[in-house]
């Protein structure tokens, strides 16, 4: 291993003064630290001014003044209905809450006397003092379990054998975010409290297949492979009971008479949000994380209140990470190339790609704010911020062209280019050391942006258009390269401008 | 942190719960505990003293008259903090605040802080540290917006990356690099007025 240079050593005083360096990193940093001995007086000075610092404390906070409107005048809530209502706000996990529990009290005629003037389904769930009912709450949580279930059954058995390791963290992830081990904790501790009668005889077997799986999946993805996954999947009887089972928890899931007689729309939009997001966990499983992309963010535009919504944020995170990410440029040009989006690479913007296939405009469409662009910049004096207004911003996210990140790393910086529909973008430039001459940043600025400016439009979206016009600040201040080398491309030959 | 409870057993996530149960008691509570530092960290955050006093009353409001915004699950910490972040995100937006100046150059005073070149010698910080506050609050103000937040939670109050990315809202590594060019920053323009430069530099934008 090469010796670790003075600048790459100060650029990590931050994180090993806080002790945030991962063991082999710190290794290297106080090896270099016990060497030299410039850069180890520094560190000491570094060191004692930011522990001085933190000790510094500020004024004390004036007494809080109670405004006069409120002791006592804002309602009061009985304690147990608090507490419910307290849990995070989730539309959907409520609604569904609602709409199960009323086709409970509907399917159970037992268990409340259904007038038909109430009207709507949270008849008896408002009257209800003390929070909700235990046959609500113990089902609520035996559905999510199904639906946990069943979703991580469906992964795995989607998971292609070539995924491999990675394969196998996608689904750790996906059952730890599932929370499936929580879930069976709380059944067994409520089966063991004996509140298990209204799910009738199933129930138990259900929970201990269910337990003697979960430990098998989990063996099978910390040191096993994804074939044992779908074995232990395959052998065990988890499968075959939820169809059973999912009847009996999600009494609309059947589509029956509940679903006619109230609350039909509800109904409607509950099973509408699960096809919306199965179809895109399948192009997320099929690798295609274009689609799964476009099918979650569509996903949350529309279910926002849907009780996968949190799930579906998750993938899209994910599939958002895999379409943008750069160190997986030949996923990404797999991915867009079968979706018919060109990726040109050329010799000055290797890691640079776009994603330019649907939409009038060519990209994914961003709200407003998105639009600027804005940039973290070092003048001569300090960190500033420039912004640069485009047209249309294609998610991407990665190191600077080579030459770019070239340039930066003569000068001891570095920078990194983050441009998402999600975030917005960003171009920051680190500085590795103290020794750049002042006259240099400037420079480095333009030069920088000027790497970095130079834009990439399919061939067929280039046209005298308005849309297409390229606005003055985004102008490329870079001829073309003078041979793009297109890829195989189906509406033309991409362009730079 | 200069608030740390210690006979106060009770958690402020349960302290919440109690005040959506309409305890003002456990309110007062919590005030006790977290008015400090939240204050603090809107008055580096917002680089204005007075502000923050209204800021601290405004934020606490929030949470006396909305306590059901808050979510019993996560962290109370790292919640208020957010609502604090926000709160003086929207008010120097208002105030369109331009970049707090260090005009510190009349009191000549000497910062009774080894200058980084003589690095053996032990500063004496205690005796010193009410000027060591005024010169600190002056420098974090010097830090543009986004460094600030990071320099304030993490390197002044001490909170871990994780919180402070909850708290703004971003990546643990956005959080890990901002701080290290805040702490970066802070030590130039430290420098700089150690050798008698008092100008900081200046924030462009």
């Amino acid at each position: 291993m090469t010796a670790m240079r003075c600048t790459t050593c100060r650029d990590r005083f931050s994180e090993r003064f806080d002790g945030r360096l991962p063991s082999a990193l710190e290794r290297r940093v106080d090896e270099h630290l016990v060497a030299c001995a410039g850069c180890a007086a520094e560190f000491a000075a570094y060191r004692r001014t930011f522990e001085a610092v933190r000790g510094v404390v500020g004024r004390r906070a004036p007494a809080f003044v109670r405004p006069p409107e409120l002791p006592g005048a804002r309602p009061t809530v009985e304690p147990a209905s608090a507490v419910a209502a307290a849990r995070r706000f989730a539309p959907a996990r409520f609604a569904a809450g609602l709409v199960l529990f009323a086709g409970l009290a509907l399917s159970h005629g037992m268990v409340f006397r259904w007038a038909s003037d109430h009207g709507g389904a949270e008849g008896p769930m408002l009257k209800t003092q003390g929070g909700p009912p235990a046959l609500s709450s113990s089902l609520g949580r035996l559905r999510d379990h199904v639906d946990a279930t069943d979703l991580f059954l469906r992964a795995a058995s989607a998971m292609p054998d070539e995924a491999g390791a990675r394969g196998r963290e996608l689904l750790r992830a996906d059952l730890e975010r599932l929370e499936l081990a929580r879930l069976t904790d709380e059944l067994s501790r409520e089966a063991s409290l004996g509140a298990a009668d209204e799910r009738g005889p199933m129930f138990g077997a259900y929970l201990s297949a269910s337990s003697r799986l979960l430990g098998r999946l989990h063996a099978e993805l910390d040191g096993g492979s994804l074939q044992g996954v779908r074995e232990a999947a395959a052998t065990s009887t988890v499968p075959g009971m939820l169809a059973e089972l999912r009847p009996a928890v999600m009494p609309f899931a059947s589509g029956g008479t509940f679903a006619r007689r109230r609350g039909a729309l509800r109904v409607a939009e509950l099973r509408n949000d699960e096809r919306a997001f199965f179809d895109a966990r399948d192009a997320r499983l099929a690798g295609d994380f274009p689609k799964a992309f476009r099918g979650f963010v569509r996903f949350q535009d529309e279910y926002q209140a849907s009780k996968l919504a949190p799930l579906a944020s998750y993938l899209l995170a994910e599939a958002y990470a895999r379409v943008g990410n750069f160190g997986d440029v030949p996923m990404l040009l797999a991915n867009l190339e079968q979706r018919g989006v060109h990726f040109l690479p050329s010799d000055e913007l290797v890691t640079f790609a776009v994603i330019a296939a649907k939409g009038p405009r060519g990209g994914i469409k961003l709200p407003e704010k998105h639009v600027q662009l804005s940039y973290n910049v070092l003048y001569t004096k300090g960190v500033g911020t420039a912004t640069m207004r485009v047209d249309r911003v294609e998610p991407m996210a990665g190191p600077l062209p080579p030459n770019a990140a070239e340039f930066l790393e003569e000068r001891g910086l570095s920078a990194r280019l983050t441009v998402s529909p999600l975030t917005g973008g960003e171009l920051t430039i680190h500085r590795a050391g103290l020794a750049l001459p002042a006259d240099e940043y400037p420079k480095l600025y333009a030069a920088v942006r000027q790497l970095v400016s130079t834009r990439y439009v399919p061939a067929d979206r280039v046209g005298p258009t308005e849309l297409d016009a390229p606005s003055p600040a985004a102008a490329p201040k870079r001829a073309p390269p003078a041979e793009p080398a297109p890829r195989p491309a189906q509406g033309g030959a991409p362009v730079y401008r | 942190m200069e608030q740390t409870p210690s006979v106060d057993a009770e958690s402020d996530e349960t302290l919440m719960v109690r005040l959506m149960d309409g305890s003002l008691e456990a309110f007062d509570r919590l005030y006790e505990r977290h008015s400090g530092r939240i204050h603090a960290f809107i008055d580096r955050f917002t680089g204005d003293p007075e502000a923050a006093d209204d800021l601290t009353q405004e934020v606490f409001l929030k949470v006396y008259r909305n306590p059901r915004m808050f979510d019993p699950r996560g962290r109370f910490l790292t919640w208020i903090y957010a609502v604090a972040r926000n709160a003086c995100i929207d008010f120097m937006r208002l105030k369109r605040l331009p970049t707090v100046t260090v005009a510190g150059g009349g009191d000549g005073e000497d910062f009774g802080y080894d200058p980084p070149d003589v690095a053996h010698e032990k500063p004496d910080v205690q005796a010193l540290h009410a000027e060591m506050q005024r010169r600190v609050d002056r420098l974090t103000a010097n830090l543009s917006p986004k460094l600030r937040d990071v320099f304030v939670l993490c390197a002044l109050q001490g909170l871990s990356y994780e919180d402070a990315a909850q708290i703004i809202g971003c990546p643990v590594k956005t959080v890990s690099s901002r701080l290290s060019r805040a702490r970066e920053r802070f030590l130039v323009d430290f420098r700089r007025y150690l050798d008698g430069d008092v100008r900081p530099a200046a924030s462009e934008s």
